[in-house]
């Protein structure tokens, strides 16, 4: 598959660019004849606010984990090292990094569509069928009472991908290993949504630890219902060519030239690769038919196996970005701070402490709750009433990020997603009109900013020295107490518009 | 003359000199054109330098633990062992989790039973293991009870010592050490996940 569109991207930068000079020469044309440089005050100080752009990053990879706090990834509690030490060296940790909810399905759903949690996504889905009533809701939301298949009028970052001309691949590990289980060819869905739908369509299996919760376009009538679309979403490693259909690539094969690169892609690990399973059910990438070991130890064979392949693509070199981030954090999540009225509901009395798992600082960014529940977080592991899945952490490694940096600014899946949503100059529909989806649209929320995007000359940089910007000093403070080389302190009502300001994040 | 005079459309579709020489023209004007284009569309790579690229390591490294001298590793890495009256290595794997279908409406259990498996391989002389000399702990820093599937066993280089220890997890981090004399000589951290 050629993903030439690209161009379509470029050839719309560059028109972007001459209308802002021409505009740019006119306004300071007409301004200076008219003497009236200085009036333009309100104006001005509102323009240069949002006047941060987003290097030219040209693809980008995601990596989506399973469940790990930033403490169990990102401290060494798990000794992870390519993850916690040598990726950090490389590129940029963001140590504020949030999920949107509990448990796993319901964070896919939010970076794909920056829809809410809801009752049946954050149960990961037990029964495989469409959303109802799912009828329009405040803030690009719909109302999904029960089901977690959405409507054809929830549309996704992929539909946006799409109605730009800009390449996009989904790559889902082991997808249609068991003929039957799922369906290769048709977004990977685990059956019919309509009516009763499917029951229990999560679970891997020795043979295919594909798992539907954690593949994002199973989930959109938008994209499961366009043959197109299902036709980007591939298994990681292809699929030989059978009766009726051609053969698919993967993604090692699109990475051997540019021109065959997605500008987007999302890569979903199987349940064992993506840190999920603590004792896989089939092969962890080890090479060994005994070792099943799961969690960080199988994420980071993963991580070994297709970072440096990536690094080495020319596309990755030609402005490329990747982004390894969790869906959720999962205990031990102690060392930001236990909360001092801790949720005392839990049916295990043990949690019921002042000193359990709990913290009071699980959501971030002013992350709403959303139409369908009033607790995104579920209040799982017995934390408080507030929204959020919690700190996880995420890696972006780029020419345009310094390596060996770190971030406090917080950022959530919406603030993700509004991050894509720029970067690839989506700028009409959504739920702000600019091109946002969902909460995604919330105003004020911050993208990344210059405190990501901190190399804007994009010259390419030697890693940073191990350890030597304090990300693994676990035992010897709180991370809040660890110094960050680039902490932006912006805080007020004008927070989010003075991070962008230029300069904003040096 | 006549190739001349019959402008620039035809000279693309006739004959002769003219059609050379407008060909010639815009194959000029192509190569500038694309000389331009190189220029302006190189590649980051080439106008910004290579980005260096983390290598995976070559083998796994593993860490020799003896007596006073413990190692931290996570769950699935092997320590190797240097006890004097015998060198060997040590794993532990799991927990296999007996996790139930999950049910509508409901959310993931906070516990659930699981197994860990040790496997100690002697290559001399010989090692003891004792599943009382083993401690599962979670994150709260409670102990969590456990049964072994045997009492005890001798490694040596012909015969390794295998141990299904069953325990409930709660979901989260917990660890898994084993000591030898009451001193600590290898911790196994691992994340159980119930969802």
């Amino acid at each position: 598959m050629s993903f030439m569109k690209l161009r379509g991207i470029r050839q719309s930068r560059t028109s972007a660019r001459r209308l802002y000079r021409v505009a740019a020469l006119s306004s300071a044309g007409v301004l200076a004849a008219a003497g009236l440089m200085a009036s333009s005050g309100a104006d001005q100080a509102a323009a240069s606010a949002h006047s941060f752009h987003p290097p030219k990053i040209k693809h980008v990879w995601l990596f989506v984990l399973e469940n790990k706090s930033y403490e169990a990834s990102f401290t060494g509690l798990n000794q992870n090292s390519y993850l916690w030490k040598t990726l950090p060296q490389y590129g940029e940790l963001l140590r504020q990094y949030y999920g949107t909810g509990h448990y796993s399905l319901d964070n896919y759903i939010s970076l794909a569509s920056g829809q809410a949690p809801a009752p049946d996504t954050q149960a990961d889905c037990p029964q495989y069928k469409n959303v109802s009533p799912g009828t329009p809701a405040a803030d690009g939301q719909v109302h999904a009472t029960s089901g977690c298949v959405y409507p054809r009028s929830v549309q996704t970052l992929f539909n946006q991908l799409d109605q730009k001309q800009v390449g996009w691949k989904a790559y889902m590990q082991d997808m249609g290993n068991t003929p039957g289980r799922e369906n290769p060819y048709g977004c990977g869905i685990p059956g019919d949504p309509s009516g009763n739908g499917v029951p229990d369509p999560g679970g891997a299996t020795a043979q295919d630890q594909y798992v539907a919760k954690h593949n994002p376009t199973a989930w959109f009538h938008s994209v499961m219902d366009n043959p197109k679309d299902c036709a980007r979403v591939a298994p990681l490693n292809g699929l030989p060519a059978s009766a009726g259909h051609p053969a698919v690539s993967g993604l090692a094969q699109d990475l051997k030239s540019e021109k065959t690169t997605p500008a987007f892609s999302w890569i979903t690990p199987n349940n064992c690769s993506d840190a999920h399973d603590s004792t896989c059910k089939g092969d962890n990438g080890s090479g060994d038919p005994n070792n099943h070991q799961g969690g960080l130890y199988a994420s980071d064979l993963f991580l070994q196996k297709w970072i440096p392949q990536i690094m080495a693509s020319p596309a990755f070199q030609d402005g490329g970005l990747i982004d390894i981030t969790f869906d959720e954090a999962f205990p031990p999540y102690k060392l930001y701070g236990n909360s001092t009225g801790d949720y005392t509901g839990n049916s295990d009395p043990k949690l019921n402490t002042p000193t359990d798992t709990a913290q009071s600082v699980v959501a971030c960014c002013n992350e709403l709750p959303g139409p369908n529940t009033s607790q995104p977080g579920d209040q799982a592991f017995g934390q408080d009433t507030t929204p959020g899945g919690g700190i996880t952490g995420s890696v972006l490694i780029s020419r345009y990020i310094k390596p060996g940096t770190i971030s406090d600014q917080p950022y959530n899946h919406y603030s993700w997603l509004r991050s894509m949503e720029d970067l690839f100059h989506i700028t009409r529909g959504g739920a702000d009109g600019h091109g946002h989806l969902g909460y995604a649209g919330t105003p004020g929320l911050r993208p990344f900013g210059p405190d990501v995007y901190n190399n804007p000359s994009g010259r390419a940089m030697q890693p940073a020295a191990l350890g030597s910007n304090g990300v693994y000093s676990a035992t010897s403070g709180q991370p809040q107490d660890q110094p960050a080389e680039i902490a932006p302190d912006f805080t007020g009502a004008s927070a989010a518009q003075d991070s962008l300001k230029p300069g904003a994040g040096k | 003359m006549s190739n001349r005079s019959t402008g620039r459309g035809r000279a693309l579709m006739g004959r002769g000199h003219g059609r050379r020489r407008t060909v010639s023209v815009l194959l000029a004007l192509a190569a500038l054109t694309g000389a331009a284009g190189c220029s302006e569309n190189q590649d980051d790579a080439s106008r910004l330098g290579q980005v260096p690229i983390p290598s995976a390591p070559a083998s796994p490294i593993v860490p020799t633990a003896s007596q006073g001298h413990a190692q931290l590793v996570a769950m699935g890495d092997a320590v190797a062992l240097d006890l004097g009256t015998g060198q060997g290595r040590i794993t532990a794997t799991g927990p296999d989790l007996d996790l139930p279908a999950p049910s509508p409406g409901s959310a993931p259990p906070e516990r659930s039973k699981g197994t860990i498996t040790v496997r100690l391989h002697a290559t001399a002389g010989s090692v003891d293991l004792d599943p009382a000399t083993f401690a599962l702990t979670d994150e709260l820093g409670h102990a969590v009870p456990f049964t072994a599937d045997r009492p005890s066993a001798t490694a040596n280089p012909a015969q390794d010592a295998v141990f299904t220890l069953s325990a409930v997890f709660d979901a989260g981090h917990s660890t898994l050490s084993w000591s030898s004399a009451g001193k600590p000589l290898a911790t196994w951290d691992f994340e159980v996940e119930l969802d």
